[in-house]
């Protein structure tokens, strides 16, 4: 595996795609969860509109202020919501889904047969573990954001103009802060990968199941971090188009952010998700075997 | 049981869609955000818009604002269609949207100052000065409270000092100042009259009359017992013989009776910084 990471990253890609495509059971987690993400970006975006607006115009005025109730300034705020709805979401029924789907592939893998019901049934016996392992990773992926902005901040505030022979206005909005939020996203993701099989497949407690993710990746660190980078990849564009907000809205229409928020729901819900929880299953199934 | 769940998904998000299809304040901001878009592209390149297009933009414009009588945003459609006159270079008829305009909301002295500057302003791009003023001295005779009351004499002498016409910008400021000090007299020991009182001072500064600015604030100080308003007066006098008269001791002079009369006062801190520069100096 470490020899040619290249070839195995193919065929897991490969396997991963075969696996989903021949068993719709094994994407039935991944379609609900889309379906609910769906539903509550439906509600964010009627939000401003009676009667959601009577429910959450007090709230968007207290936290962000009265014109992002107002259209279209409702839409510069519409992927900051989203990704926060999609945050909680994914802790609270994502990390069932998730365990489930890696009980499915695993069952699939190992050609037992694959009841949904008692798929879910024995993911729910250990939701609290799965709960808390993604309560954990967006934690940190949260303070770490927030602590490299701090970190920016204090540099920039004691008056210098550069860091890096890069110019302020680079680290403060453009292609920088949007490489390094990624980047940071990507590792932690990656770390993370496998605590979820270890949880559902070795019956590992979850903050044993997290350290001994975080080996196991160091141990594939190329295999497991390309797989990731290449996958998170696809959802660069929606990143950047969401950075860009105001643009958007001026050139386009502002319902286009919608669409981009409901585009970036169908890579990340449909397309990543699955394949980085089939692929990285694979892997722990076939490091397992190798041990 | 999957497809009866998809079946309420689809049922609750329909209904949801449906909410969102009424007639509610969003919904016209909307619909007004879209007619705006429609008339920025005729301000952008009024002359390659033809009037076809133009008059279709007036008609929704105009629709709308029937459409929603009494709102802010009534207003800023029919703004928008003597707008789309002026940028089309045709006068006369953005005036008869005013005119209309005027007779439609005479009971708002906001609304009524705003579309006599907009007259005043159609006269201007039409270089039609005599006319623009006399618009503009309407504004400071009926509406003198209004925000652009309170703008307009200043206004009318930045327009003399930009065509350099020195004697004219001079006789201008100096008609603000009285007008403003009269509003003062007026307003006395009310928010608006101390706004005025800067407003005279601000004239008197541009014509480089600082001694006339500081009898402006001593009126102030003699009239208004505000804590804030007080302080302010004495802060603005300093700055007063700082900038203008270059009076280093009256200046600390009146520093330091705005630091004993008023310490805790937020303008007694900066006061206290800058003495300190002053002394250091």
């Amino acid at each position: 595996m470490r020899k040619n990471p290249a070839i195995k990253l193919l065929d897991l890609f490969g396997q991963s795609v075969n696996l989903l495509k021949n068993n719709r059971a094994l994407y039935l987690p991944f379609v609900i969860f889309f379906l609910i993400e769906f539903f509550f970006l439906i509600i964010i975006f009627l939000s401003s509109r009676i009667p959601l607006s009577y429910i959450f115009n007090p709230i968007v005025k207290a936290f962000w202020g009265e014109q992002f109730i107002h259209f279209p300034l409702n839409f510069i705020l519409l992927p900051k919501i989203a990704s926060f709805s999609r945050l909680a979401l994914s802790v609270v029924i994502g990390s069932l889904l998730s365990g489930m789907a890696t009980l499915i592939t695993a069952n699939i893998y190992y050609k037992k047969s694959v009841n949904l019901e008692n798929s879910f049934f024995k993911t729910l016996k250990k939701y609290i573990a799965l709960f808390f392992i993604l309560f954990v990773l967006n934690l940190i992926l949260y303070f770490a954001f927030k602590l490299i902005g701090l970190v920016l901040f204090k540099y920039f505030s004691r008056g210098s103009r550069e860091l890096f022979f890069i110019p302020l206005r680079f680290w403060s909005y453009g292609p920088i802060p949007i490489l390094m939020n990624f980047s940071i996203a990507a590792f932690c993701q990656a770390a993370f990968i496998y605590a979820i099989p270890f949880v559902m497949l070795d019956n590992v407690k979850p903050i044993k199941a997290i350290i001994k993710s975080f080996a196991l990746f160091f141990r594939y660190f190329r295999i497991t971090f390309t797989l990731v980078i290449l996958l998170m990849l696809i959802y660069l564009p929606v990143l950047i188009l969401n950075m860009k907000t105001i643009y958007l809205i001026e050139n386009t229409f502002p319902e286009f952010i919608m669409i981009v928020t409901i585009l970036g729901s169908i890579l990340s819900s449909l397309i990543i998700d699955p394949l980085l929880t089939v692929a990285s299953t694979l892997l722990f199934i076939k490091n397992k075997e190798t041990v | 049981m999957p497809r009866k769940l998809l079946l309420v998904f689809i049922l609750l998000n329909f209904l949801f869609v449906l909410a969102g299809c009424g007639k509610d304040p969003y919904a016209i901001e909307r619909e007004f955000w879209y007619l705006q878009k429609k008339a920025k592209s005729v301000y952008l390149n009024p002359d390659a818009s033809p009037n076809r297009q133009v008059n279709k933009i007036v008609n929704a414009l105009n629709n709308f604002a029937k459409r929603n009588p009494n709102t802010t945003l009534e207003i800023s459609a029919e703004f928008s269609i003597a707008s789309l006159y002026i940028a089309k270079k045709e006068f006369s008829m953005a005036r008869q949207q005013l005119q209309n305009m005027l007779i439609k909301h005479k009971d708002s002295d906001l609304v009524s100052s705003e579309v006599l500057f907009f007259i005043g302003n159609s006269y201007e791009l039409e270089d039609k000065w005599p006319q623009a003023l006399s618009k503009y001295k309407d504004i400071i005779n009926r509406y003198p409270t209004t925000k652009r009351g309170l703008e307009v004499p200043l206004y009318i002498a930045q327009y003399y000092k930009i065509k350099y016409q020195p004697d004219k910008m001079k006789e201008a400021f100096n008609d603000a100042a009285d007008h403003f000090i009269g509003l003062s007299q007026t307003y006395r020991d009310k928010p608006l009259g101390f706004t005025a009182i800067l407003l005279a001072a601000e004239s008197k500064y541009a014509v480089k009359d600082y001694q006339g600015c500081i009898n402006v604030f001593d009126s102030a100080l003699n009239t208004y017992t505000d804590k804030d308003m007080r302080a302010s007066a004495m802060m603005n006098k300093a700055l007063m013989y700082f900038n203008g008269l270059k009076d280093k001791a009256k200046t600390k002079e009146t520093l330091q009776r705005l630091i004993n009369d008023y310490p805790k006062n937020k303008l007694a801190e900066n006061a206290r910084k800058f003495l300190k520069e002053l002394e250091k100096k």
